[in-house]
């Protein structure tokens, strides 16, 4: 990763630039609808892949992600049918929500480590999960949730439609990822990969282990909140099997596949994964029995994930092409 | 006398088994005392107790004659009681720099709102910092490793590299659990050596090591411990006569 700090500001202005024309441009090349959709699918994904980035980064592997996903998605489909919010408001409170959530869980189970904290978010995962089901008086149990209205935002009016909520999942996104760019590399970052590298070195030269895995927890659930939120306002229809312990594993996977230790990662990691079961329809029984050969597969043989693929070809391609250069010098 | 720092009859227990059993003793500002004991003495479970990684049973630690058994290990730090730990626990997969760099950050921890605000006071802060590292890094002998990552480096170097780390809080009390353990007599000097430049510098040595050359040649005074009990105190020359000890290390003769 270090290579990347290398590259000038002005440089990595302009490739940021190019992206983000291309990201806004996306929708004009005339999509079909199948692909709008998976589109918003992916954006959606990814921002609730990179909320889990910032839980593991510091060493805790959250199963209980799928369970502010849901806590997300049921708050705004409430606070919008029930209660009548707007929908931005709706989104910014659900996210909330499910930050005190995890400030109230997080307190409790954080101090644990490896297995035990695996464990423990798998229950609250399931736990939320039953919780969704049997509380049918306000998830509707089975049924779920039905008529969510499209999201209605102020000066732009309602985004009735998949293209146009291409653009607000993508403002969304930035916003995450830019944030999450800009925490990783605060001090508040290196605070994080310290306890992530060794907690007790950590606490032991002076950072409070408990308050970085808490504020790290909570940002990971309010991003969570997010995207739950987008979710239930582009599908308009929730129910429970949305929010299945495999939900939480498909954006642990997410992270693996692109890598977890970097801010690209579960982006890319969201971008490889989404689209896989529309294009694998047939094999849908197979799919859980793939990913788990797959992830095996990736702790194995490529545990930074794809993105270290790149980084790797970068630095080659770099230092392959300075030694020719130096020799035609020579 | 006031001292540094105090032991006030510490006690621990796990289960049934008395780790630590009434302990008390006191060290003076500036000195370098070492903590010696046969296996299973209770040293790193009193050496735990005082950074505050395991809470006491019972007793007062004091430090600075304010008590400090009920704070958090991170809390004992800021005070000025920093520690090394016995294996040697580094951030492995980053360079030696960012190894102190992180224990700088972690001890002097910049305002978010300079950082923030992107404003002045903040680059002061990081380049103040980045020079601090570089200090460190050199006072310790390991600049010229500074862009190696810490796995790889010599296990002599890993143990300085531990003592830089700790000395990035700027301590007052520096405690170091078995600083030598598997070095060969080169090494031992050169950590010799280093400590007591550390010490020289105004810091106070806590040490604890199986190494008796070691802790005889540095020490001024030193503790012995056996099952959770102080059986001696004194200068290196009184301990090795002293009966209890030889007793503690030898066994005792059956007549």
């Amino acid at each position: 990763m270090t290579e990347s700090t290398n590259i000038k500001p002005l440089k990595k202005i302009i490739f940021f630039g190019i992206i983000l024309l291309c990201l806004f441009s996306i929708p004009k090349v005339g999509l079909s609808n199948f692909w709008l959709h998976l589109l918003d699918m992916v954006l959606i994904n990814a921002i609730l892949a990179l909320g889990l980035n910032i839980v593991l980064k510091t060493g805790q592997v959250s199963l209980a992600h799928a369970a502010f996903f849901a806590v997300g998605s049921y708050g705004s489909a409430h606070f919008t049918l029930m209660l009548g919010w707007p929908f931005l408001v709706a989104l910014l409170v659900s996210s909330l929500t499910c930050g005190a959530m995890a400030l109230i869980l997080g307190r409790l189970i954080l101090h644990l480590k490896g297995v035990y904290f695996i464990l423990l978010t798998f229950a609250v995962n399931e736990l939320v999960f039953l919780l969704a089901k049997d509380l049918t008086s306000i998830t509707g149990g089975n049924t779920g949730i039905t008529g969510i209205k499209w999201p209605h935002v102020p000066f732009i009016g309602v985004i009735g439609n998949k293209a146009d909520f291409y653009y607000l999942a993508l403002v969304v996104f930035l916003i995450v990822f830019f944030s999450l760019y800009i925490i990783y590399r605060s001090p508040f970052g290196r605070a994080m990969d310290s306890i992530r590298e060794s907690e007790s070195l950590a606490s032991a030269t002076g950072y409070d282990p408990m308050k970085i895995k808490l504020i790290a927890f909570f940002i990971g659930a309010c991003i969570a909140g997010l995207g739950g939120s987008l979710f239930a306002h582009f599908t308009r229809y929730i129910a429970p099997f949305n929010f299945t312990f495999w939900e939480s594993v498909n954006f642990l996977i997410m992270n693996i596949i692109g890598g977890a230790f970097s801010i690209a990662g579960p982006v890319i990691g969201a971008l490889v994964l989404t689209p896989l079961p529309e294009f694998f329809r047939e094999y849908v029984l197979w799919q859980q029995t793939l990913y788990g050969l797959v992830l095996i597969l990736f702790m194995r043989f490529l545990p930074d994930g794809v993105v270290s693929v790149f980084v790797t070809f970068y630095n080659f391609m770099k230092r392959t092409l300075i030694d020719t250069f130096q020799k035609r010098i020579n | 006398m006031s001292y540094i720092l105090e032991v006030q009859s510490v006690s621990r227990q796990f289960g049934g088994l008395i780790a630590v059993n009434e302990l008390s003793f006191g060290i003076e500002s500036g000195s370098i005392i070492g903590l010696i004991g046969p296996n299973g003495a209770g040293k790193t479970t009193l050496f735990n107790l005082i950074t505050g990684q395991i809470p006491v049973s019972s007793g007062n630690i004091l430090f600075e004659n304010t008590s400090v058994q009920r704070l958090q290990p991170y809390e004992r730090v800021k005070l000025g009681l920093a520690r090394t730990f016995q294996s040697t626990i580094l951030y492995n997969d980053s360079t030696v720099f960012e190894n102190v760099m992180r224990g700088l950050y972690a001890s002097h921890p910049p305002s978010w709102k300079s950082y923030m605000t992107g404003s002045r006071s903040f680059a002061e802060y990081k380049n103040k910092q980045e020079m601090r590292a570089n200090e460190l890094l050199d006072f310790v002998n390991l600049l010229p490793f500074k862009n190696s990552l810490a796995k790889n480096l010599a296990y002599g170097h890993q143990k300085a590299l531990g003592i830089a780390i700790g000395l990035s809080s700027s301590p007052k009390v520096f405690m170091l659990d078995e600083p030598v353990a598997g070095m060969n007599a080169g090494e031992t000097e050169q950590i010799s050596n280093l400590i007591r430049k550390i010490n020289r510098s105004g810091v106070t040595i806590l040490v604890v090591e199986h190494d008796m050359n070691f802790v005889m040649s540095l020490c001024k005074n030193i503790i012995v411990i056996n099952n959770g009990k102080k059986i001696a105190e004194g200068p290196p020359t009184e301990i090795q006569n002293n009966p209890d000890v030889i007793a503690a290390y030898l066994g005792v003769e059956d007549v």
